[in-house]
């Protein structure tokens, strides 16, 4: 093998690249990249003894990296852990894992990504239904708004579980796949609401108040005729720091306040 | 005054506020039940942290402190002190105009500027030892030059 080992996970699938590193009992690190995830994998004389990524550690992290189909991947030798956390037998952990691609593989048919969301279908049969407590816990997550990723985040378990779960419990009819509903459109200062600010503001300033508030508007990347109401009180605050008069500008102040109150 | 400092409770995202004057005795307040036990620190722990900003010269007028799980928005004048607890994701921009409005109101409302004169102090007096407790030491210790550190022989 050469001193430098680097390549495409696209070529060569990292269950291939560990038993050829194995096989030669390699000591080093092997770093995968995908996109913004990234890996470490140690291997010491043809064993591998200790895997990260960005949100595990042990096994689970190595499986994770193991359905990784792209990405690039780069042998460093001679480079120990600083800890170890896979103690198994290297052929029964990259036999466990090439089961897991092969389940991914399967579920990734209905859960492509883990941004699906599920909604509880409508029972057609009349068997009794029996779940298993995580498989519960899983069911009372699912309200056609969460996705699967964002269950997985409430109940702090592995991608790979959940999506298995939900994966079995569409399989058995219990789960339908919808569309992720979209966010409510934001809503729009209406234009009464600069007639207040822009006279509420030459009050204090004169004339130019509306060019101030029209500068600030510019500054916050918004226009009057699409102005989010989120954003309101950002702008109130930021034309009031234009009055240098700390009493006309608490005037100013509280004057919008009464028109925020109101939105 | 009570009312107006309610207001700013009105406000989405905010858990509570203290009103304290200068030795850290809380004047009003309105916080949820779950903080009650912690409220009689509370005073004192804002004050001394504004003491603390001021005995090293760095303006404590404005304070924003962001934790993961909560924030807390500290306005200090000279002899008062409003810290509003709320939400990391509370609006920032709607929080301090309310809170500018409340404070100029309690600057100028003469029933409670009678209520701070009568715990006229100057905040850094909390800083002496016998207020202070092991974090608070150790901070000053490292913290404040030593011709700046308070008297804390007493």
């Amino acid at each position: 093998m050469p001193d430098v080992f680097m390549g495409d996970l696209s070529q060569i699938k990292l269950a291939d690249i560990l038993r050829l590193l194995l096989s030669e009992g390699k000591t080093g690190k092997l770093i995968l990249g995908k996109g913004n995830d990234a890996g470490e994998i140690y291997v010491e004389n043809g064993a591998v003894t200790h895997a990260s990524s960005k949100a595990n550690s042990g096994k689970e992290a190595l499986f994770v990296m193991m359905t990784w189909m792209i990405g690039k991947f780069n042998f460093s030798p001679d480079v120990l852990p600083e800890e170890k956390s896979i103690e198994i037998d290297t052929d029964q952990l990259l036999e466990e894992g090439e089961k897991r691609v092969k389940e991914w593989e399967h579920i990734r048919e209905v859960i492509p990504s883990m941004d699906v969301v599920f909604r509880l279908a409508g029972h057609k049969g009349s068997d009794d239904i029996n779940l298993k407590s995580a498989e519960w816990n899983i069911l009372t997550q699912v309200d056609a708004m969460r996705s699967a990723g964002e269950i997985s985040g409430a109940l702090n378990l592995d991608e790979f579980d959940v999506a298995k779960t939900l994966y079995e419990l569409y399989s058995a009819g219990l789960l339908e796949v919808v569309e992720r509903p979209k966010p409510p459109p934001e809503k729009i200062m209406e234009r009464e609401f600069f007639k207040k600010v822009d006279g509420e503001l030459a009050k204090a300033l004169g004339p130019i108040a509306s060019v101030i508030v029209d500068d600030q508007i510019a500054e916050m990347g918004e226009q009057r005729d699409a102005f989010p109401q989120n954003k309101a009180a950002e702008l109130v605050e930021a034309v009031s720091s234009e009055i240098a008069d700390e009493g006309k500008r608490i005037r100013f102040q509280r004057s919008m306040l009464e028109v925020l109150r109101d939105l | 005054m009570k009312e107006k400092l309610e207001e700013i409770n009105s406000i989405k995202g905010v858990w509570g506020y203290v009103l304290c004057d200068n030795t850290g005795k809380i004047l009003e307040k309105e916080m949820p039940i779950v903080f009650m036990k912690h409220l009689a620190m509370m005073g004192k722990e804002v004050t001394q942290v504004v003491g603390l900003l001021e005995t090293m010269s760095k303006s404590s007028e404005n304070l924003d402190l962001l934790f993961e799980d909560g924030r807390v928005m500290i306005r200090s004048l000279k002899n008062f002190t409003l810290a509003v607890f709320c939400d990391p994701n509370v609006d920032i921009p709607m929080l301090r105009l309310k809170t500018n409005v409340v404070v100029s109101e309690i600057t100028g409302d003469p029933k409670m500027q009678e209520l701070f004169q009568k715990g006229e102090w100057r905040r850094r007096r909390l800083l002496q030892k016998e207020y202070l407790g092991k974090e608070y030491r150790e901070i000053l210790s490292q913290l404040v030059p030593e011709d700046a550190k308070p008297d804390t022989s007493a």
